[in-house]
């Protein structure tokens, strides 16, 4: 089911644009510095296994919806955890995909350390949580555009943490209400890997996005999942 | 023959209606047999449909399926079941060849669907995007996903909606192909002739309940005159007579009229299922 899940992501281009956007990421790369490489990295990963991962769920959601397949495979011996999870791992693999040409390309015209393990992790995790939060915007939104609505909002308030870090504008103790932004926490996760991080910022990080999926999909999107495709 | 399904007492009201779209119905399915599930729109047959295949779960009364209540089999329920939709179910940017492959590929056991690709005229297709496939391709190719893993319970929506007849008979022909190997079909349609020359059992439904089950010869002989018409000329003017049943063979006026005339048709007084289906909800067939 994976590989026919791959499959069907590639015949409908939403694998291109994933790596569309990552290409371009990896340009931004080569022609920056090293100072704007190290900035830029975990952030532009962040955007393709946090952000991106959202809308290319929703568009591959819409399409299936759109053409009636999901009741087709509503009525296969597939059981909905695994159809869901099938779709999260297909959303993981273009996660890592992106991971790996913007890190590569980082590697290639830049000179730094980086732990590439670690970092491979949180990319599992960081699109994990974001793909859980963007199916809960999807089974609660009727259409594609309702949903992209939902997700601008939903933007505004996982970046603005970010940007009030940036800013100064929350700082020392209060830097851990920034973390309860997924988008922010990811971003902890990712920078901790080429610079040194709070050891415990980044464990709460960790845990607060391995919890965001494992809340979300047994209590919300599992049962709403069901519903939302019965109704065709 | 044994059961396939036996409901009993079924009642059912989606989460925000006020009212009960089935109003506790009651039917068996026999094994090896095609039941069809007629009605006009809001009659509760897709409902029903639906209820039997697991898709909708909060229902109340019993339903049996094999034997063991439907509410006590898990996804392992479809390994065996195979269901059809009327409306298109196809990933349109994968060719019809990809797309039953996927499908194949959710089952422990699968049915030559090359065979049936090749029956149906869609293998020089197969590898062509569903997409660009026409309405009668779109709903051939439903039917052969219906049947991937040669089910034994086969559930057909409208399967020949839309089909020229060539097509459609092919698929009538495959149908009853499969009541022959012992297969079980529940068929919902509104096409008064496919029920005809499929359907073992009829159930009719109006407003959520049945008003009428039998099996179709049943009907026509509950529902048609036992008579018979005939036309004959007679001084160059075609004239009409009928003649009941019940003492046709020792009928005077019938045995001269045979002897003496030129007879041009001879029509026993069998209604057709589309006036029964009328009678028995009230209604045409289209509302």
């Amino acid at each position: 089911m994976y590989s026919g899940e791959i499959k069907r992501l590639i015949k409908y281009k939403i694998f291109f644009f994933g790596i569309l956007v990552s290409m371009i990421w990896a340009v931004i790369i080569a022609l920056a510095d090293l100072e704007a490489v190290l900035g830029l990295m975990p952030f532009l990963v962040l955007m393709d296994a946090g952000m991106m991962s959202i809308i290319l769920l929703g568009a591959s959601f819409y399409y299936e919806k759109q053409e009636g397949t999901m009741q087709s495979i509503i009525v296969t011996p597939i059981r909905l955890s695994t159809h869901i999870l099938v779709k999260v791992l297909a959303m993981v693999t273009m996660g890592l995909i992106s991971f790996v040409v913007v890190i590569g390309t980082s590697l290639i015209f830049h000179n730094f350390s980086i732990q590439l393990l670690p970092f491979a992790l949180y990319v599992v995790v960081a699109v994990s949580a974001h793909s859980a939060i963007g199916y809960v915007l999807i089974l609660y939104s009727r259409d594609f555009l309702a949903m992209l609505v939902k997700y601008m909002g939903v933007v505004i308030i996982f970046m603005l943490p970010m940007l009030l870090v940036q800013l100064d504008v929350i700082s020392g103790n209060f830097e851990f209400i920034g973390l309860l932004s997924p988008t922010y926490a990811a971003q902890i996760l990712f920078q901790s890997t080429i610079a040194t991080k709070d050891p415990w910022t980044i464990v709460f990080s960790l845990c607060y996005l391995a919890l965001i999926p494992a809340v979300l999909y047994p209590l919300v999107i599992m049962k709403r999942y069901e519903i939302v495709a019965m109704e065709g | 023959m044994a059961n396939v399904f036996e409901v009993k007492d079924l009642r059912f009201r989606y989460p925000k209606a006020n009212k009960d779209v089935i109003n506790g119905i009651s039917f068996a399915v026999k094994e090896g047999t095609i039941f069809g599930l007629l009605g006009p729109s809001g009659a509760g047959k897709s409902t029903t449909q639906r209820i039997l295949t697991k898709m909708l779960s909060n229902y109340q009364g019993e339903i049996k399926f094999q034997g063991k209540d439907l509410h006590d089999y898990n996804k392992g329920f479809y390994e065996n079941v195979g269901v059809g939709f009327e409306m298109p179910v196809h990933f349109a940017k994968l060719s019809a060849q990809e797309n039953l492959d996927y499908f194949a590929g959710l089952y422990k056991k699968n049915g030559d669907y090359n065979q049936l690709l090749t029956r149906l005229g869609l293998f020089e297709a197969r590898k062509q995007m569903v997409g660009e496939f026409s309405k009668g391709m779109k709903v051939r190719l439903n039917f052969i996903r219906a049947l991937i893993n040669d089910p034994d319970v086969i559930f057909l929506d409208e399967p020949t909606a839309g089909l020229d007849p060539k097509n459609a008979k092919i698929i009538k022909d495959i149908v009853l192909e499969l009541k022959q190997a012992g297969k079980t079909i529940f068929i919902t349609t509104h096409l008064m002739g496919d029920v005809e020359q499929l359907c073992d059992t009829v159930v009719f439904m109006k407003k959520g309940e049945i008003t009428e089950m039998n099996t179709v010869r049943d009907l026509k002989m509950k529902y048609g005159k036992k008579e018979l018409t005939i036309e004959y000329y007679q001084d160059s003017n075609l004239e009409k007579q009928s003649f009941p049943l019940s003492d046709i063979g020792s009928n005077p006026e019938f045995i001269m009229l045979l002897k003496n005339q030129k007879i041009e048709t001879i029509h026993s007084g069998e209604t057709t299922l589309e006036d029964i289906f009328i009678k028995v909800t009230g209604e045409t067939k289209d509302e």
